[in-house]
């Protein structure tokens, strides 16, 4: 006979209780877990998102819709329209102007089969004047990229084990992939402009575009240069183009993730007082129920010491296993969201790595006991100072 | 080797503000010497458990000292007075105290477990013993919910001889029993007393009385009658 027995002895002959009990502190680490991990790759993307773009001013055209503006500013690629390729040496010839670096909107390509997402955009670059996407590379090119060679983005080529991607009927070879990213960029063929040609001559790019224009100018300032007066200079340079100044773009996204963010922890904290108050709640009426008890062990022998360290345990075991429960159901949920849940709602999240998911898990199983241990403390104090006496007398 | 001097010990009844105060027992002195049988009886609500559980060390006097082999336990600290408890009484509530979450057996065995080390080894085969003692070894398995009231005073008779306590106290040991099993527990505790056991048993029922050597009747938390 020990106190550990004792504890498990009367979790097994109260199993709706301890259920229960479990049941919140599982709802509380499952939660804690899923929005820690989701909150974070939501930032991470988000930062690494902005990084990417890399830019200090995105040239987009300036009577492209309102709705293809708010795409691009989202960093979703929609716009069909397209501004003249002498945009970039007007531009690059400004005393402000560092790099510039055009793109082209080739086209989205619905339900490929070369993607794990739903949809695969083909963009053409110039990989002379690139800085915003070979930097991702995973591992450096060993040539130069020719006719029909392709850059993928980490979700390109996932269910095809062949290194050919088929653009209607078009043969890529991918030669090199990104790392992951977190937006558009994951599902995105990256081509050079002769390939974007010879894709447009052999018909592999439906509707009227051409590899004379460009769609976007990632643009890089030299430093001291104020943003946003180049940014209205530019208008003057290179009439009919938008420039939109990365800080606007940052602020757009930090607004957005700001509003994230606070949501999910309004709602961890609401999650966290009810669980906290119901866990108290409960064990507070286990403690009177049990009054008689209390004080029969009282008679018996028990110090406070010991009635404390009871309820401690049979709280710390309940804690223990509903935590356990909480996180092995969220990674499930977690693994579901990844593998099904993202693509269909076409989110872009990034997930830690497999150490950093250890480490977040062991974190979140750590807060939540922490974060229920008032409710936990609270009945075992009030159970170690019972009056035996009284005890056994009142109920 | 039990002695009282003065005890009182008051309770208030009530919410605040209209509490009113009960005196359960009025100074009491009273000297309960190694092998006696001692019957307190008296009515409902006149202090018989009050002081019974002051004896045990359950409840603080409000004044008055209590003395336990010549120490006062209220000047001990709660461990060591719960180590007293545990090693030199055993008890029989008159509510029914047994952990319903643990069988027969390991209800038994439950006061050992704040027993030195050396008692605990053999504290299951102690804890069939007592249970044969009390004709109840065909239901160490059974958990207190199938037991009946007899055989649950038995095995509650059970645990508190377990550590072999030179002081057993009883409160209401024969309540809600019939004639029949009351005559089996009084037997058991009676072949106790015979073992050199101290007995403190407190009862409002007269026909118990017979079974002392020693006989005290209380009334508003007093000795009322001088002690036979």
């Amino acid at each position: 006979m020990s106190l550990f027995y004792l504890v498990l002895q009367g979790l097994k002959e109260r199993q709706f209780r301890s259920l229960l009990i479990g049941f919140f502190i599982f709802v509380l680490t499952g939660f804690l877990l899923a929005t820690t991990v989701i909150l974070r790759g939501v930032e991470k993307s988000l930062r690494t998102g902005m990084e990417k773009l890399g830019a200090d001013i995105i040239v987009i055209p300036y009577d492209i819709t309102e709705q293809a503006q708010q795409e691009v500013l989202a960093g979703k690629l929609g716009s069909t329209d397209w501004m003249p390729a002498d945009n970039v040496r007007r531009i690059s010839e400004m005393e402000a102007v560092e790099k510039v670096s055009p793109r082209l909107y080739l086209g989205t390509i619905k339900g490929s089969p070369y993607s794990t997402d739903n949809e695969l955009f083909v963009i053409a670059f110039d990989p002379e004047t690139d800085f915003t996407i070979l930097c991702w590379l995973k591992d450096k090119l060993k040539k130069p990229l020719k006719i029909a060679e392709a850059i993928g983005g980490t979700s390109i080529n996932k269910v095809s084990p062949s290194e050919h991607v088929s653009v209607n009927g078009y043969e890529l070879t991918l030669v090199g992939e990104l790392d992951p990213v977190g937006i558009w960029y994951d599902q995105t063929l990256f081509v050079t402009f002769d390939t974007a040609r010879d894709m447009i001559a052999k018909r592999a790019i439906p509707g009227e575009v051409s590899a004379d224009t460009i769609t976007t100018i990632a643009v890089d300032l030299k430093p001291g240069y104020d943003v946003a007066r180049t940014a209205m200079e530019m208008m003057l340079v290179a009439p009919g183009i938008w420039p939109v100044k990365a800080p606007k773009l940052m602020t757009i996204l930090s607004t957005q993730r700001a509003g994230l963010i606070k949501s999910l922890f309004i709602a961890l904290g609401i999650i966290w007082i009810l669980a906290v108050i119901l866990t108290g709640f409960v064990f507070s009426i286990i403690v009177n129920e049990r009054r008689r008890e209390i004080g029969m062990l009282r008679a018996v022998g028990a110090s406070r010491n010991f009635i404390f360290r009871l309820f401690l345990t049979e709280s710390a075991v309940l804690a223990c296993s509903g935590g356990l429960a909480g996180i092995i159901l969220s990674m499930l949920f977690l693994y579901f969201m990844r593998a099904w849940l993202m693509p269909a709602l076409e989110i872009q999240i990034l997930f830690p790595s497999l150490p950093g998911l250890v480490l977040f898990t062991v974190g979140c199983f750590l807060t939540a006991l922490i974060l229920v241990l008032p409710a936990l403390l609270y009945p075992a104090v009030r159970a170690s100072r019972l009056d035996p006496a009284v005890a056994m007398r009142e109920v | 080797m039990i002695e009282l001097r003065q005890v009182s010990k008051m309770y208030f009844r009530g919410k605040r503000g209209h509490q009113i105060t009960v005196t359960a027992v009025q100074e009491i002195d009273l000297k309960i010497d190694l092998g006696e049988f001692v019957v307190i009886t008296g009515r409902s609500g006149c202090g018989k458990t009050s002081l019974l559980n002051i004896i045990a060390g359950l409840s603080r006097p409000d004044s008055g000292q209590m003395f336990v082999d010549g120490t006062d336990i209220w000047t001990m600290k709660d461990e060591d007075i719960s180590a007293l408890r545990n090693q030199k009484m055993g008890f029989m509530f008159q509510v029914p105290s047994l952990i319903p979450t643990l069988n027969v057996l390991d209800n038994v065995v439950v006061p050992t477990l704040f027993a030195p080390k050396e008692k605990q080894k053999d504290a299951y085969q102690h804890a069939k013993q007592a249970l044969e003692a009390v004709g109840l070894s065909h239901r160490m398995d059974a958990f207190p919910r199938h037991l009946s009231a007899g055989e649950e005073k038995r095995v509650v008779i059970a645990r508190a001889i377990i550590n072999n306590p030179p002081v057993l106290l009883a409160d209401e040991p024969t309540a809600n029993l019939d004639e029949l099993t009351e005559k089996e527990v009084m037997a058991l505790v009676q072949e106790i007393h015979r073992g050199g056991t101290t007995i403190i048993l407190v009862t409002h029922h007269p026909s118990l009385i017979g079974y002392g050597t020693r006989h005290l009747t209380m009334s508003d938390g007093r000795f009322v009658e001088p002690h036979s």
